[in-house]
């Protein structure tokens, strides 16, 4: 499975683990995975890209679509393990700015 | 013919049987008379025919549903006729039910090798005759159901080709890079599928400079393509009047936002250069470094600072742009992400380092792009594409003599006059404005001239700083040289603001008419009431600067006719030619 999720124990963040490619053929697990998320209420999203090896612009399209979907929040989506590849793809898509990268 | 033993108990029962209609070739009266008895029963209309040869006649005007055939017939026996309808049916299912009363193996499997799709073995049983037509009826059911969906995915995948057609001749049409025939630009572009999501646009400006765009869709193909088109529209017409590339950002970018469905963006950079390619004003939104190749020094990066156009509401945008000040026969290399993530067919990425290395190395050869885009194809062969991909080299050298009769121009509209404005800021007022905006949006509303807003804001805010960094607050510009030196700079730079008292910075702008009316000379004056400072010692030259995004005296020189610091370096006139 490319992408799984797993709500915390309290019921306040919901993380979405992504295998492998982050991409296009992607979109509809992750927009499942969202608004499976968006059922519980008032949610944080934490994105585990720690098993992630690549993300096209579709994916970052994406990322946008949930922010967009949750009302913008800053914290409110956090994309947590990015390794070095991954940092640059947001780095050079200046997303850095718009989404808490930790 | 055998003895026929017919029991009918069958009923007329489903209600829809009425459109079907059966045909029973028989040649014994006895069997046909009995037969059509039994099938009108099950509620169907019936024909018949007498031999072979008349059932394939009867076929043919009167196309029945199901063909109940005897075998053994005078003039044209079963398996013959069975053979020729089949033929002539064509893509219709005609369920062929043969009636024999041959119980011999290979004579049965002879009626299904002829075209049959069934046996009924005499002597005919009621329920069994109405079991195989039943079956038969629901077999044609799928079939013609098979059928329907066949020819309407048909239709369907010619209609999809067809507009995938139209929307490639517009896409081409739109983005026909006809404008890229300028001498100084050479361009691969290699896209994934029919249409491209990268866009490739250039155009002339009216003062005969140039603005070249590269952009780079979310996703590949048609909905990628389709972006295209407000992106060039916003882009050409806005190039065509003058305006700059921090404008044409601002518009496309809200364009964008306006028409696209959130997620899907555009990575870009833009590019304006001037009619002698002294300098280049760069501004670049998610795509890959711009690499500048240079005759006397390492390579120029600039690095996208700017999010996609279409993600940010258009307020957010940030339309500031960075100067660079070019060469001759320095070289600008543009590249979509699809080179540097492109695989070859071990499935390895090219990778940014690898085009830096290959775009330097190239510079060696004679012809660096086309070296460039053979290291390019040759990675690329027998992989499979996963992006579209790019790849633009622009020269810095002279741009042909440019005939803009052809072009709208706005400045048009307002005649070339003679103006001035100035403005005194007092230690309070320096504390809390920045005038530079205000006068250029001045010299815009008067004149016109959009398309030099930005090298006009530069002019004005490079020496505004000077005045009141150096002139004024007394900052030594050095400790800007290490990483922790900016912070430093700008902490300094807000406590000695804070504690300002008795000074004041004197702004002059003044504009003449060239005597050809075909222009003017703006006279920038600032002026400060600091002690002055060393010129020479406080800038550093673009050629040290080139990596802290080109900011300086040097800047200012190259884009004014005139630049000379008098009184100690307490007054400063600049002159700005269009």
């Amino acid at each position: 499975m490319a992408l799984t999720t797993q709500l915390s124990n309290d019921g306040s963040s919901l993380t979405i683990s992504i295998t492998g490619r982050f991409d296009f053929n992607l979109y509809k697990d992750f927009r499942d995975a969202y608004e499976g998320g968006l059922e519980k209420g008032n949610i944080k999203f934490i994105i585990n890209l720690s098993q992630t090896e690549y993300m096209d612009s579709s994916a970052l399209g994406m990322l946008l679509v949930l922010k967009e979907r949750i009302g913008g929040g800053d914290s409110a989506v956090v994309l947590k393990n990015c390794n070095k590849e991954i940092k640059n793809i947001l780095s050079i898509s200046n997303f850095d700015k718009l989404f808490s990268i930790e | 013919m055998d003895d026929v033993g017919i029991n009918i108990t069958g009923v007329a029962s489903a209600n829809n049987k009425d459109a079907l209609s059966v045909l029973i070739v028989d040649d014994d009266k006895t069997n046909r008379l009995i037969l059509s008895t039994l099938i009108k029963k099950l509620g169907y209309t019936v024909i018949s025919a007498i031999n072979g040869e008349e059932a394939v006649e009867m076929y043919a005007n009167n196309h029945p549903d199901i063909i109940l055939m005897d075998v053994m017939m005078p003039v044209m026996n079963g398996y013959d006729a069975a053979v020729e309808i089949k033929r002539i049916c064509c893509e219709v299912f005609v369920p062929i039910i043969f009636l024999t009363a041959i119980t011999d193996e290979n004579a049965l499997a002879k009626c299904i090798e002829y075209g049959g799709d069934d046996f009924i073995i005499k002597p005919y049983n009621s329920i069994i005759i109405k079991a195989k037509i039943d079956a038969m009826v629901r077999v044609r059911e799928l079939y013609n159901h098979i059928a329907d969906s066949k020819s309407a995915l048909q239709e369907h995948h010619s209609r999809l080709q067809l507009e995938h057609e139209i929307a490639e001749t517009i896409f081409t049409n739109i983005t026909n890079p006809k404008n890229l025939e300028i001498e100084n630009i050479k361009y691969l572009l290699k896209p994934m599928s029919i249409t491209s999501g990268d866009i490739l646009l250039c155009s002339r400006t009216p003062s005969g400079g140039m603005h070249v765009m590269l952009g780079d869709f979310t996703g590949h193909g048609l909905s990628a393509a389709i972006g295209a088109i407000p992106v060039s529209d916003t882009f050409y017409s806005l190039s065509s009047k003058g305006y700059s590339i921090g404008d044409i950002a601002f518009n496309i970018n809200k364009r964008l936002k306006e028409t696209l469905p959130s997620g899907f963006f555009c990575a870009a950079c833009l590019i304006e250069a001037d009619e002698a390619f002294r300098t280049v004003a760069v501004w670049n939104g998610g795509n890959p470094d711009i690499i500048i190749t240079t005759n006397d020094g390492p390579p120029i990066k600039i690095p996208s600072s700017h999010l996609p156009l279409g993600v940010l509401n258009s307020d957010n945008l940030d339309r500031s742009v960075e100067f660079i000040e070019l060469g001759p026969n320095d070289k600008i290399y543009m590249v979509s992400d699809g080179i540097i993530e492109a695989q070859n067919s071990q499935g390895n990425m090219y990778t940014q380092q690898k085009l830096d290395n290959v775009i330097l190395e190239a510079q060696k050869s004679s012809n660096p792009f086309s070296t460039i885009e053979n290291s390019i194809n040759e990675f690329c062969i027998n992989a499979e594409q996963f992006d579209d991909i790019t790849l633009i080299e622009i020269t810095a050298k002279p741009l042909d003599i440019y005939d803009n009769t052809q072009t709208e121009n706005n400045n048009q509209a307002l005649a070339v006059v003679n103006w001035g404005l100035s403005i005194k800021l007092g230690a309070g007022a320096l504390q809390q404005t920045n005038p530079c905006p205000l006068i250029t949006q001045s010299i815009m509303e008067i004149q016109g001239l959009s398309e030099h807003r930005e090298r006009i804001y530069t002019i004005l805010s490079e020496l505004y700083s000077n005045s009141l960094e150096h002139g004024i607050l007394k900052l030594d510009s050095s400790i800007k040289e290490n990483p922790q030196g900016f912070i430093q700079y700008y902490n300094a730079r807000e406590l000695a603001l804070s504690n300002l008292q008795d000074s004041s910075i004197e702004i002059l702008v003044e504009h003449h008419p060239l005597p050809s009316n075909s222009g003017g000379n703006i006279i920038i004056i600032i002026e400060d009431t600091g002690t002055g400072f060393d010129i020479s010692s406080s800038h550093s030259s673009l050629i040290d600067n080139k990596n802290s995004h080109g900011r300086g005296i040097n800047l200012v020189k190259s884009l004014c006719t005139f630049l000379s610091y008098t009184n100690g370096g307490t007054r400063v006139e600049a002159h700005y030619q269009w």
